[in-house]
């Protein structure tokens, strides 16, 4: 019975941690992105 | 100095964590009847309401969209409703690991767990409209309109529980809370953690959202001007 609480509480952490890192890596394209477009729109 | 901020803020995160964590595994008395597998309820109870805590900000967010017509409205209904989907998401993995060894069944169509999986359902539906249409003002319209709709099924879920005859355990009730303690504390310690959890997740995902529709925007003007030039 433990196995099965320590794999629910391994999942949890997997399926939050692996979105916030999609999220935080998403951002930080973006954030380049716009960096690029906003040099392209200044010339 | 925003994303030194970011870091702080998740570094205070992980400590709360640890904490529930610790809480969970060493403060907690173990549950006599059910023994080990007692402790997910903790994350499960704390999910469940946070989801559905997120639907609310759905549904707010999309009344604060079609009488304002404003952007931010609607990114923050986008971003709230992912996060929803994800805490409802750990609630549909964590109950049927708890019910195995209790109920002797991974599934059962009880009220509650048909209602939090049409829940679930619903919101992933909002989630892929959002991604439809070429229009962005008549997608967020639909969205939105959808979005209020959508909510008719939370109280549903919440309250299933207390309206029809359910094997599912009813914790809080109004002849009182079957907890000990530690075990209230435990698990008011939860919630609080994974309201930190998702505000944190909201800001970041709110943040992507507008970035997003900020590059879209001025790829547009670009594309405009060239077009006049």
């Amino acid at each position: 019975m433990m196995i099965s609480v320590l794999f629910a509480y391994g999942l949890i952490w997997l399926i939050i941690f692996g979105y916030m890192l999609f999220v935080q890596r998403k951002q930080v394209t973006l954030e380049r992105e716009l960096e690029m477009v906003r040099e392209m729109m200044e010339k | 100095m925003k994303k030194q901020a970011n870091f702080y803020l998740l570094y205070a995160l992980c400590i709360v964590m640890l904490v529930n964590l610790y809480l969970i595994f060493n403060y907690a008395p173990l549950e006599k009847i059910m023994g080990s597998v007692q402790k997910i309820f903790y994350f499960h109870v704390a999910s469940a309401w946070i989801g559905m805590f997120a639907f609310v900000i759905v549904f707010v967010a999309s009344i604060g969209y079609l009488s304002s017509r404003n952007g931010k409205w609607n990114a923050l209904a986008l971003a709230s409703a992912e996060i929803g989907t994800l805490f409802t998401t750990v609630v549909l993995v964590t109950g049927p690991l708890w019910a195995k060894p209790i109920w002797n069944t991974w599934w059962t169509w009880d009220p509650r767990l048909m209602t939090t999986l049409v829940l679930w359902f619903m919101y992933i539906a909002y989630i892929a409209l959002q991604g439809f249409g070429s229009q962005e003002e008549s997608r967020a319209r639909f969205a939105a309109v959808y979005g209020i709709i959508a909510f008719i099924n939370v109280p549903l879920a919440f309250f299933s529980i207390r309206w029809w005859r359910t094997i599912h355990p009813v914790v809080i009730s109004s002849k009182g809370i079957g907890l000990t303690d530690e075990m209230l504390f435990t698990m008011l310690f939860s919630m609080f953690t994974f309201c930190l959890l998702y505000l944190f997740m909201l800001h970041l995902r709110y943040r992507t959202i507008c970035l997003t529709g900020e590059v879209r925007m001025i790829k547009e003007t670009l594309r405009e001007q060239r077009r006049g030039v």
